[in-house]
């Protein structure tokens, strides 16, 4: 033992060494270092996943956006179709309107000019027996009789209305 | 490239031959190899008559000191690093928490459930001796030191001095005309004590005294045991001790027997497996130093770098190992068990 150099007051400083540096390296060398590994594990861990995460979201907004974009599309042309069918119907409908009114207006002119025509004609025949007798008493004299010749006047009369 | 390192080998060579011849060699009486670490102080107490050791009170030897040493620079490590530590590792932090970070995978690796109750102390075990180890290897720490006058001066010297660093200067005359001795750091550079003197160098691998391998052997086997008996209660003793006429059979109670024994040597085994390397190690040196100082112990030196660091290794894998074996229950391959292992590592 001596030649070994053992000494018990050596060998029991030694043991409190081993237990005093394992007690503390435990708690204030390993402990914290292998917490801040564990830390790291998950920090990166959770990075990447994160980093998927909003992978995943940016293609699912792309999708959305594309998805939401192509509906748009699709309703505006349903819109302009609508409106042109609308503006179809409407011209069609302003066509026909226009077309009746101006039915109506010429049919409308038409009696009118006929009315007027009748009234003229009716007028002019009442002129015309008027001047008819007046220049046959002139012509005749005085002593035609007025009643012998009301049926010439009535003859005159009907053989213009046959001309008309 | 190669042939530049052949070169300067080639040139360091003949210098060293050169001077080997003008005479400047180390001398037998320099050579001076202790199996015990030789005490610096007595504290409370007085130097032996021989010089080596101290006749009482508690010795403050040079591998004491180293111990110390590595403990601050340990100790400094755990503040300096583990307490400071950053989220994005930089310089020293990486090379701490890659070695914890190493031993933690490997121990995990050996035993995923207990790892978190046995891991401070093989850690701590390979720590030490890594830095005891190599710091060891620095060239100085077995070489800068005190001489001290051999053997019988000290009857004179003791008589004075109470705390007697037992330093003295060139012989033993003087020493014992002027026992006052000088004050211990102020001491002579080489270690070239002369004949009649003691060489006591400053520092000592931690390892290379038993006292040390023995704390930690102790404290060890007796953390293997205890984590043996938590885990299995008093059915630990079940593995050495098996009943000759159970189903197991007589052979298995030899077995166990054999075993149980084996673990009470562990002890030893711990303590004088590091203890031989490094101090085997340290004489190679010193052997090599003596026959031709120049170049020789160059290979030697490469060797003991390896030998530092995985005689740390074993320590704290083989305590690992067996703390997990400990735990286990008992299984019945038992021809798998400590006993090999501590074969594989010899």
């Amino acid at each position: 033992m001596e030649k070994l150099g053992i000494n018990w007051g050596l060998l029991i400083a030694q043991l409190f060494n081993v237990i005093f540096l394992v007690w503390l390296l435990g708690q204030f060398l390993y402990k914290p270092i292998l917490n801040m590994l564990n830390e790291r594990t998950q920090r990166v861990q959770g990075s990447l996943n994160e980093a998927s995460q909003v992978k995943q979201q940016l293609a699912n907004a792309k999708k959305d956006y594309e998805a939401e974009l192509a509906k748009a599309r699709q309703e505006a042309a349903k819109i302009v179709t609508q409106a042109q069918d609308r503006a179809k119907s409407q011209e069609a409908e302003i066509i026909a309107q226009a077309r009746r009114e101006a039915d109506r207006i010429r049919e409308d002119a038409r009696t009118t000019a006929s009315q007027e025509r009748d009234t003229l004609l009716s007028d002019a025949k009442g002129k015309i027996a008027e001047l008819v007798t007046l220049t046959a008493t002139r012509v005749m004299g005085a002593e035609l009789q007025a009643r012998g010749h009301d049926k010439l006047i009535a003859e005159s009369l009907a053989a213009l209305d046959r001309r008309n | 490239m190669r042939n530049r390192i052949l070169t300067v080998l080639g040139v360091l060579a003949v210098v060293g031959a050169a001077m080997y011849f003008l005479g400047i060699r180390m001398t037998k009486d320099d050579l001076h190899i202790s199996a015990a670490a030789e005490p610096l102080l007595c504290i409370g107490g007085k130097l032996a008559s021989t010089g080596e050791t101290c006749a009482s009170g508690l010795p403050f030897t040079n591998a004491l000191l180293m111990t110390i040493l590595v403990d601050v620079i340990l100790v400094g490590i755990a503040f300096g690093i583990g307490q400071r530590l950053q989220a994005v590792p930089r310089g020293f932090q990486n090379i701490v928490e890659f070695l914890v970070e190493f031993f933690y995978d490997f121990a995990r690796g050996v035993d995923k459930k207990n790892v978190g109750k046995f891991f401070a102390l093989p850690m701590t075990i390979f720590l030490f001796f890594l830095f005891g180890n190599v710091l060891a290897l620095i060239p100085g720490v077995g070489s800068i030191g005190t001489c001290r006058a051999e053997g019988h001066v000290a009857a004179a010297e003791g008589a004075h001095a109470a705390t007697a660093a037992g330093a003295t200067t060139a012989n033993a005359a003087e020493a014992a005309a002027a026992p006052a001795a000088k004050p211990l750091l102020i001491q002579t550079f080489p270690a070239y004590c002369g004949k009649g003197n003691l060489f006591i160098p400053w520092l000592r691998a931690p390892a290379a005294d038993l006292n040390v391998t023995f704390a930690f052997a102790l404290v060890a086997v007796f953390m293997v045991e205890f984590w043996g008996f938590q885990a299995l209660g008093i059915g630990y003793l079940g593995k050495f001790f098996i009943n000759p006429f159970g189903k197991e059979g007589a052979i298995m109670t030899l077995v166990g027997l054999i075993e149980f024994i084996s673990e009470i040597m562990r002890i030893v085994a711990f303590a004088f497996r590091i203890f031989g390397n490094i101090f085997g190690g340290e004489v190679v040196l010193a052997v090599m130093s003596f026959l031709f100082a120049y170049l020789l112990p160059l290979p030697f030196y490469g060797l003991e770098v390896f030998v530092a660091f995985i005689q740390a290794v074993i320590f704290a894998v083989l305590t690992l190992v067996f703390s997990a074996l400990a735990v286990q229950a008992h299984g019945g391959h038992d021809d798998h068990g400590p006993a090999s292992h501590e074969a594989v590592a010899h």
